[in-house]
This record gives C-alpha cells, sequence and structure tokens, in this order.
C-alpha cells in the first residue's frame, strides 16, 4: 500500500528540465535529454508546464504487445521492466503506451524503472513536483486539506476556536 | 569538438570550422569566443545595420552539460545604439538546443534577400522563407515557427515587429521569459534579414568524465540549495530589487531627479507574487526558477499573459517614469516584449523625454499630443506602440538620443545632455550613489555601464572582512562609501561575471548573486569534469582577465580610453534628495582617481590601454591572430 512511485505535481513544475538531464546522465551515461526516460511538456505562451514518465500501471498495456515478453511488472515493487537479454526493439509496447512513456531511441527501447530503487531525478526538482512518494501518502496532504476546511466549520459551530486544525497540530 | 557555422545570408552559403583547442583554453566559448570573434571581424568603421557588421550567437562551453544553470548564450555583433560592442546574454533552452543540434557558434554576415529565417536541425542549417511572419508579434511568432518544425520541443531565437523595422534598441527573444535585451542584437538580426533561427537537436555532447560530471554537478547542486539567499531569489527573482531600492533609496527616480519617489502602495513586491503571479518557470537546468509568469488583470489588456517582469524594466517604468500601479507596469512590460524591444531601454528613453515635458523643453507639439506626465499610463503605452512601430514620437526616439537630443536642441543640445545619461553609448542603468565599488564597475564596463559587466553584489551584504578576502583572494575595504581599493572587487567580479559568460552558466547562480554561490572553483571542476582542458581556478580566472581585455582592445581601437570611463555628470552635481545621505553628492575628484589604481591591477596604461606586457602575457599580442 505503501509502495512509493513518482508522484508528479504538474503545478510545481517550472520546466527546468533537469530531471531529463539527470535520468539521461545517470541512466544512458549520455548528456543528451532526449534519452531521458522523463520528458518535460509545455504550453510554452502560457508558461505551463508537465513532467511525463512511466505512471507503473497496475494494468499495463505496454505488457500483452511484447513478442517475447520481454516488458513485466514486478508485483512487489509495482515498476514494469524491461529485459534487455530478450528485448527485440520492436517497439510495440512504445506504440501500445497510452501516455508516449516509453522512449524509442536509435538503438534501443526505454522506460523508468525508479533507478532501481533510487530514482535520481526526484534529488534534483527543487520544487518537487516530481517526488519519490507513496501516491497514498502524497495524497493524504489532499485528503488533510478537507479535513481542515470541514473542522475549521464544525469549530465555528460549537463555538471552539476556527483555528482548530492548528491547534491540534501544535 | 566545439564548432563554429559561417552563415552567409547573401549567398546562403554554410561553412563549419572546429574551435582550435588552443582558443578554448584562453577563452573557454560563449561570451569569450564571440569577443575574440568579433575584435577578429569587425573593423572600425564597419555601419551597425549594414550587411558588412556581424552578427554572432555563441553558446557557453558548458552549455547544454550536466552543470547547474548551463543555459545561456551571447549574441554579439556592434551596436546600432552606441557603435561599440554590441553583447547580449541570454538563458532559456535555445542555447542547449543549438549545442544539442551540433553547433556551438554562428558567425552570420551578409544580408538575405528577402527575410528569411534558419532552420537548424542535427547538423544541418536550412534557409527558409520568413516573409509570412509579416508584422506577429513576438507570441504569435514563436507559435507560428513551432508548427512548422513540426516539433514542439524545438527552441527558437526571434525578432519581433521592432528588430524587423530595425529598432536600435530591438532585442532578440527566445520565449516570453528569455531575451537578448541590450544594445539592439535585435535590429542587427533585422537588418540582416533574419528573422528567426529554429532550432531542434538530438545530438549526445562529448562529457570527459560522465561519472565525475554527475558528482561534481550533485555536489554544486547542494552547495547553491543549501545556501541562506537561494530561498528568497527562488521567490522573488529579481524583483527582490526592488524591495531593496526602495529601502536603501537608490532609485532612478524620475529619471535619476531623486534616489527615491513614492511608489505608492499598490506597487509592492508582495502584492504582485499575491495577485499577479501564477506560476515560476526556470532555464535550461536551473533550480532557482527566478522566472515569474503573470497575468494582467484589467485595462484595455486585461488576460494579457507574460513572462517576467524583471527588476530593470519593471524599476524603471515605476521608479524611473513613474508609474505606480502594476497593472500599468506590466502592461509596459508586456508591450515592449511582445514587439521585441528591450524594457529597460524604452523605460530610460521614455523617462527622459518625460523630465524634458516636466521641465518644459518640449511639449504636445513636440510630442505629437501626448502629454508625457509622470506615471501616465496612455503616454507610457503610447509611446512603446510608437516605438515598437516606428511611428510618431516614439518613433522618433529611435533615431538614437544624439540625433534626438540635437535635433529638439539645436546648438544647445550639449547643456541638455545631462537629462539623457549614456555611458559608452548605452542608457545609465543604475542610480550608483551609494555604491562605490558598483558606481566604477559602472564607469569602467566594457558594454555601456552595465551591472551585468561587472557589478560587486557582495557590496551589499556585510560579510565579514575575513570571508570577503578569502572569496576575493586578496584584503579589501568593507567601507561602501570609501572611494579607496575598490578597484580589486570590481576585476574580480568583472572576471567572474566573463567566465561565467564564457561558460554560459547563468550569474544568478554565481557569486555576482549571493555569497556562498559558484566561483572560479566550482567552475574549474565542472569544466575539468565535462571538458579535456584542464584549468586550474586561477586559470579560469585568468581566462575571464583575457576576455575583458580583447574588449578592452576593441575600445580602444574604436578610439576610447580613460576619458570614456566616466560617470554622468548628474552622478556627481546632483545630490541625494533623501533618506541619510540626503544633501551628499558624489566626490567626482576621488571617484576619478580611482582609475590610476584600477588601471595598474589591469597592467594597463593611464589611458587604460593594455600595455604589451599585459597583452604579452595573455597571450593577446598577435592580435587579431585571424585564426577563426
Amino acid at each position: 500500500m505503501l509502495t512509493p512511485k513518482i508522484v508528479i505535481k504538474p503545478k510545481l513544475c517550472t520546466g527546468c528540465r533537469l530531471c531529463e538531464s539527470t535520468c539521461a546522465l545517470y541512466n544512458e551515461k549520455v548528456n543528451n535529454p532526449t534519452h531521458s526516460r522523463i520528458h518535460v511538456m509545455k504550453q510554452h505562451s502560457f508558461g505551463l508546464f508537465t513532467p511525463v514518465l512511466c505512471y507503473q500501471c497496475k494494468n499495463p498495456p505496454c505488457v500483452p504487445p511484447c513478442p517475447v515478453d520481454a516488458i513485466k511488472r514486478d508485483t512487489v515493487t509495482g515498476v514494469t521492466n524491461i529485459d534487455y537479454d530478450l528485448c527485440i526493439g520492436c517497439e510495440q509496447c512504445a506504440a501500445a503506451c497510452p501516455f508516449g512513456a516509453i522512449i524509442t531511441l536509435p538503438d534501443k527501447v526505454i522506460k523508468c524503472d525508479l533507478c532501481k530503487g533510487d530514482p535520481q531525478c526526484v534529488k534534483y526538482c527543487e520544487t518537487k513536483a516530481i517526488e519519490y512518494v507513496s501516491p497514498f501518502q502524497a495524497y493524504n496532504e489532499k485528503r488533510a486539506k478537507r479535513g481542515d476546511i470541514a473542522f475549521s466549520n464544525m469549530a465555528s459551530d460549537y463555538g471552539l476556536p476556527e483555528d482548530v486544525p492548528n491547534l491540534v497540530r501544535k | 569538438m566545439n564548432n563554429i557555422a559561417y552563415i552567409d545570408l547573401t549567398n546562403q552559403k554554410v561553412t563549419v570550422k572546429d574551435i582550435p583547442h588552443k582558443l578554448q583554453q584562453m577563452f573557454l566559448g560563449g561570451r569569450g569566443i564571440n569577443m575574440y570573434l568579433l575584435y577578429n571581424h569587425v573593423k572600425k568603421g564597419v555601419q551597425p545595420l549594414s550587411p558588412e557588421n556581424t552578427l554572432i550567437f555563441g553558446a557557453g562551453l558548458l552549455t547544454g552539460m550536466q552543470v547547474l544553470a548551463s543555459a545561456r548564450y551571447n549574441v554579439s555583433g556592434r551596436s546600432p545604439h552606441s557603435g561599440l560592442i554590441g553583447d547580449s546574454n541570454a538563458g532559456g533552452f535555445f542555447g542547449p538546443e543549438l549545442r544539442f543540434a551540433g553547433f556551438d557558434h554562428l558567425v552570420i554576415t551578409g544580408k538575405a534577400a528577402k527575410p528569411t529565417y534558419l532552420w537548424i536541425h542535427d547538423g544541418n542549417i536550412e534557409f527558409r522563407d520568413a516573409s509570412h511572419l509579416n508584422d506577429l508579434n513576438t507570441t504569435e511568432t514563436f507559435e507560428v515557427l513551432r508548427e512548422e518544425s513540426k516539433d514542439p520541443q524545438s527552441q527558437m531565437a526571434i525578432i519581433g515587429p521592432a528588430g524587423r523595422r530595425q529598432v536600435i534598441f530591438a532585442n532578440v527573444m527566445n520565449s516570453i521569459n528569455n531575451a537578448n535585451g541590450h544594445t539592439g542584437m535585435g535590429a542587427v538580426m533585422g537588418s540582416k534579414n533574419l528573422w528567426a533561427i529554429v532550432v531542434r537537436g538530438t545530438q549526445t555532447l562529448p562529457v570527459k568524465d560522465p561519472g565525475l560530471l554527475y558528482k561534481v554537478f550533485d555536489k554544486q547542486y547542494k552547495q547553491v540549495i543549501s545556501r541562506k539567499g537561494f530561498k528568497a531569489n527562488a521567490f522573488y527573482g529579481t524583483l527582490m530589487r526592488m524591495s531593496l531600492m526602495r529601502t536603501q533609496m537608490t532609485m532612478m527616480g524620475h529619471n535619476y531627479q531623486f534616489n527615491a519617489v513614492d511608489l505608492g502602495e499598490e506597487m509592492d513586491i508582495e502584492n504582485f507574487m499575491d495577485n499577479y503571479e501564477y506560476a515560476k518557470a526556470s532555464c535550461f537546468n536551473c533550480p532557482q526558477h527566478t522566472k515569474h509568469i503573470h497575468v494582467v488583470k484589467s485595462g484595455p489588456h486585461k488576460g494579457m499573459v507574460g513572462g517576467g517582469p524583471e527588476f530593470a524594466a519593471a524599476g524603471g517604468f515605476s521608479a524611473t517614469c513613474g508609474a505606480q500601479d502594476w497593472d500599468t507596469v506590466l502592461e509596459c512590460w508586456d508591450l515592449c516584449n511582445q514587439y521585441g524591444i528591450d524594457g529597460m531601454y524604452a523605460a530610460n528613453y521614455i523617462a527622459w523625454v518625460m523630465e524634458l515635458y516636466q521641465r518644459g523643453l518640449i511639449d504636445e507639439k513636440v510630442t505629437g499630443g501626448l502629454s508625457l506626465r509622470w506615471g501616465d499610463h496612455h503616454a507610457m503605452t503610447e509611446l512603446i506602440h510608437q516605438m515598437g512601430r516606428k511611428e510618431g514620437f516614439g518613433g522618433f526616439l529611435d533615431e538614437g538620443w544624439k540625433a534626438v537630443n540635437t535635433k529638439l536642441f539645436g546648438e544647445a543640445a550639449p547643456m541638455y545632455e545631462r537629462y539623457v545619461p549614456m555611458i559608452k553609448g548605452e542608457p545609465m542603468e543604475g542610480n550608483f550613489k551609494g555604491m562605490i565599488a558598483q558606481a566604477l564597475g559602472a564607469a569602467t564596463a566594457t558594454r555601456g555601464s552595465c551591472h551585468l559587466r561587472s557589478r560587486y553584489t557582495l557590496e551589499e551584504f556585510s560579510l565579514p572582512s575575513k570571508v570577503v578576502a578569502e572569496i576575493l583572494g586578496r584584503e579589501v575595504n568593507p567601507d561602501p562609501d570609501s572611494y579607496e581599493g575598490k578597484a580589486w572587487p570590481v576585476i574580480w567580479s568583472e572576471n567572474l561575471c566573463a567566465v561565467g559568460d564564457a561558460l554560459g552558466i547563468c550569474r544568478f547562480l554565481s557569486k555576482w548573486m549571493t555569497p556562498g554561490f559558484l566561483a572560479f572553483d566550482e567552475f574549474a571542476e565542472s569544466i575539468n569534469a565535462a571538458t579535456d582542458l584542464n584549468l586550474t581556478p586561477a586559470q579560469v580566472m585568468e581566462c575571464g582577465e583575457r576576455i575583458w581585455n580583447i574588449e578592452r582592445m576593441f575600445l580602444a581601437r574604436e578610439g576610447l580610453g580613460r576619458k570614456d570611463d566616466r560617470l554622468a555628470e548628474r552622478c556627481f552635481d546632483e545630490p541625494w534628495t533623501h533618506g541619510s545621505r540626503k544633501g551628499q553628492v558624489m566626490d567626482k575628484e576621488k571617484f576619478y582617481r580611482q582609475l590610476d589604481e584600477y588601471y595598474q591591477l589591469h597592467g594597463w596604461d593611464e589611458n587604460g590601454h593594455p600595455t604589451k606586457e599585459t597583452l604579452k602575457r595573455l597571450g593577446l599580442d598577435k592580435e587579431p591572430s585571424h585564426l577563426l
């Protein structure tokens, strides 16, 4: 339940693309953001940005099309990995991915594998637009915010200080 | 191997040459190589807006690499505004993409027969028709070109309507957020009928030691993020200086008449952050994301979205021109960006004519009906439209300050020059009365009075003298009001800025911005991990010194000397109007006496020209060497 993956918060992305550079240098050993497993999409005129990368689907559409069973989901980590001993580079997995998150390079196909448990991109995202955290915990924040709104209203009805959520936290 | 593409627009020819290793050791890349090329290619007498001028794009040695803020590139040529060094540095993503496309510098000569844009992709340079861009504003131009490139990851350097009309302070823009502003490089581009450069690159940049580069990067990332000043930079960006100019009373108030003016309650940066900014943006590989994205809330341009503002123009439209609300400032800023005009120049020119109007030296008959009251929304926005379209009174200003001043005042013109303070032909950039080292830097900058050349920012932080001595490598006088011992901090800053620009690393992550940030030690580490250059921090600093000297050689060749290392007269004969220094003036004699020590430390003669010994020591005695 608390298995971490990379959680994306687009509103925090500033479009710096350090994630791309880092991923490419760390995983492919090249200075070339095109060779990254994560890519930042941009609406340039309005300054809107978001990273896109493999969402480690629970029911990955990239797995069935593989003719040699090279791409498989690890049920413990939740990560879908490519076995390069088997992969023939036909790119059918890339064609099946609805997000374009499987990257087709000239001589291989790559996808995010969370750097085998120590994801690098998140270390250099200053705004934490990408974070290595369990989505369950990440979304706790959202539930807590909803809770706070309810608590403030209830406190007001009960004649308690409206700042109840923060008093409890202290 | 880093290379140069020589692009002859007249004959639509491209030749590619590698940069000799020796020149990289001497000048690194970016601004360094650009200035070498400028000195070698742009002879005395070349008219800036003629086909004979050379327009040079130069990505930094480390641009595009796994190095913090390795986003930057320079655009250089002869300036149509001053006739001297045209050079402007910008961030964004154009520089890295140019390198990924296989090119490090572009040397552009001649003039295309009709409006043209370059399409550069993975080793190829194509000439394409740009006429359909017509009079599109910069945002529309970006969108159209991106569509045509068939690749959403394309980057571009464009000129807007102002550049196409060769407005002398037109800029080159690479996004809503990034521009090569000062010295009118947009006009040079327009004069060549080159309306844009679109680039897309998927190539790999060679790295000497990828593992080491990664480690060095990680170390420097942690270093910068952990510094005290980082969070404020990351939140306020350059707008912090708006607060500073308020508290320190160093405004260019109403065109330098006052060091403090009433900005009104609204012109608070917190107000901007809360009510106008909706997102932050970064340049390539920069974690400090100092760029703002905003939306205008009211007025005829309600809903207008823009990048920025940055301090120089925001301070310019507010304190210098008198605007007292964000909607006016942002509209002026966004209009400048849409036309492709340098906002700071626009603000300085507007403030100039506002002071003339205030003093009754010009009136509505001269201005074509515009009432140039301080902060007047209509006057300011209308003037920018006119500047961008080269129409009316605003268009008249495009003839340049000297011609305009002469046409307005005839024989009395010299008497009125004081109201349009220009240093080495470019607008005076700040109110320097308070900070002597910064003032000395302004008087001796190789580009106008530019704070981006050598501003000794550390002067503003009350650092312990031991700390300063460690950073600068020698003891320094900590008193900001003193006229003694300021030469070395200025020279150190010159070297720091030149090296940063040659590497393509943003000065906002260097000690130019904040104590504890990057300087020569860190630059050397990055250079040695990324490239096959092997330089000590001292050698890296010497590259900066060399770049500065070849710039001074260019200026010397143009006939400049000690008489041109000066500040405006108003700095010396108009006292502070507000604050603790009210009534004081800068001491002219003491100020200019600093040049003695400054020249001596530089190894220059009394006229500020590099001596033969200095040229020999720096390997510049054979210039112009025509190696490129």
